[in-house]
């Protein structure tokens, strides 16, 4: 059989190829490519695959790839109705770290609050420690409690700056639900405040 | 070496293998690094490091993922997954080999080290496979590690590697040699010994067709990318049904979905 020479070529195997196999081989060999088209396709391919491995495989070439471009779409899928598609979606974020954080510093201020909350998670589960300015504006800012206490949580994890414990604080005294004020107490604690 | 040393050292590695190293393991690195930047005659890391990285026969990076690398094994490590693959596996596998009219059952010892699992692996074939004519067995054996895999195809052993082998299989399948144990040709000609990085595309797609992979206490060293990356070429190397064994703390379930955890009696099995 013929190498593929082409990016067309693997991207047509990917959706077509005789059996999963060849996609799962095509989907992989695209992470060599770090192009807009490819990453358009690796993504559109994501969202209606139906074989696991071929997503899973799918998923790997974007952590490879990494770039702005996968950031941008891969954002996208914190919004599908499908559970496993959100999850890589964070999690795609949460590893390619550095690509991510113009996107993140957009999708913080999404009307939907599941969205904001999927960020928080990337950010805090990739322990960026660059995006902890975008979790203390999620703290001092957002105006839902579930998001800002996930923000707070991991602020306590990767934070450690004066500002980091006194928009915590400022927190506390926004929510006072028993459960936040905990999440607040113990962040607090590890920032060492 | 400094923490910044230690950092662009580990990145070089991860590149090139996959296999990761955390900051708590710096000074594991150091001390190694240091070894060879004495047997190769460096002074300084930053020269030994620019060596590294620009040696085009690839020669001093082996070397030092020989020393990073190594992993001290034995015979019969974790026995009732063994138990499991030999009692309850190789059975499933035997029935379906004969519905499909197929003679060869294949196994991979996947970081195989100094050869302990897969000599282990051949005598558990033997043993279990005695009275079955029409089957026939081979075990490919793996390793990063070029050094290892020397030691692996000697097949000499010190006592304290092989204490968990039973008496009776010590008689069959080892002799005694001073102070040592040697493996029986009987054995040794039923291993494929070869230099595989998981991480290496090219090389995984030719590892095809495989029953049961062997990766115990490997894939720990990789980070949660690469991980994916291999369990992905591992699926692909398995036959449909077939299944891998990981090591007591490690889960599949964590890295990807697309195995099937098989709960039989003695251990929890992967399944494509």
């Amino acid at each position: 059989m013929q190498e593929p020479q082409n990016i067309n070529e693997l991207i047509r195997l990917m959706k077509n190829g005789r059996n999963e196999s060849e996609r799962i081989a095509a989907a992989l060999d695209l992470g060599n490519f770090k192009s807009k088209e490819v990453v358009e396709a690796l993504v559109e391919q994501l969202c209606i695959e139906t074989s696991r491995a071929v997503q899973e495989s799918i998923v790997s070439s974007l952590i490879k790839i990494g770039n702005e471009n996968v950031a941008e779409l891969a954002v996208e899928l914190l919004k599908s109705d499908d559970a496993y598609l959100r999850n890589v979606g964070v999690e795609i974020l949460a590893t390619i770290g550095d690509s991510a954080l113009e996107v993140f510093e957009r999708m913080i201020m999404h009307p939907d609050k599941d969205v904001r909350q999927l960020v928080v998670n990337a950010i805090g589960e990739g322990q960026l420690k660059e995006a902890v300015m975008i979790l203390r504006k999620v703290v001092e800012e957002d105006e839902e409690e579930n998001v800002v206490a996930a923000a707070v949580e991991y602020l306590g994890e990767i934070g450690g700056s004066e500002e980091d414990k006194k928009a915590i604080k400022q927190a506390l005294n926004r929510f006072s639900s028993p459960f936040f004020q905990y999440v607040g107490e113990v962040a607090l604690k590890k920032l060492g405040g | 070496m400094t923490a910044e040393e230690f950092i662009k050292l580990r990145d070089f590695i991860y590149r090139k293998t996959g296999i990761y190293f955390e900051e708590q393991k710096m000074y594991y690195v150091k001390n190694r690094v240091e070894s060879r930047m004495e047997a190769t005659g460096y002074e300084n890391f930053r020269s030994y490091f620019t060596w590294l990285r620009f040696d085009v026969t690839g020669q001093e990076l082996q070397q030092l993922l020989n020393a990073l690398t190594i992993n001290e094994t034995y015979f019969f490590r974790e026995y009732y997954q063994l138990k499991c693959f030999a009692e309850e596996v190789l059975p499933e596998i035997l029935e379906r080999k004969r519905k499909e009219n197929s003679r060869k059952i294949r196994i991979w010892s996947a970081g195989c080290s100094t050869g302990e699992e897969p000599y282990t692996l051949a005598i558990i074939m033997k043993e279990m496979l005695e009275d079955v004519d029409d089957i026939d067995w081979e075990i490919y054996a793996t390793d990063i590690n070029t050094e290892v895999l020397q030691k692996a195809e000697r097949g000499l052993y010190s006592q304290r590697a092989v204490r968990l082998v039973p008496e009776e299989y010590k008689k069959r399948y080892l002799y005694k040699k001073g102070d040592f144990y040697e493996v029986i040709p009987d054995l040794k000609e039923k291993i494929i010994f070869f230099q595989l990085n998981l991480m290496d595309a090219v090389e995984m797609r030719k590892m095809r067709n495989f029953d049961v992979i062997f990766c115990r206490n490997v894939l720990i060293y990789f980070d949660d990318a690469s991980r994916r990356q291999v369990a992905i070429y591992f699926y692909e190397a398995l036959v449909e049904g077939g299944y891998i064994f990981l090591g007591h703390s490690e889960s599949m379930s964590r890295i990807t979905p697309i195995f099937k955890l098989r709960k039989f009696k003695n251990a929890f099995v992967y399944q494509k």
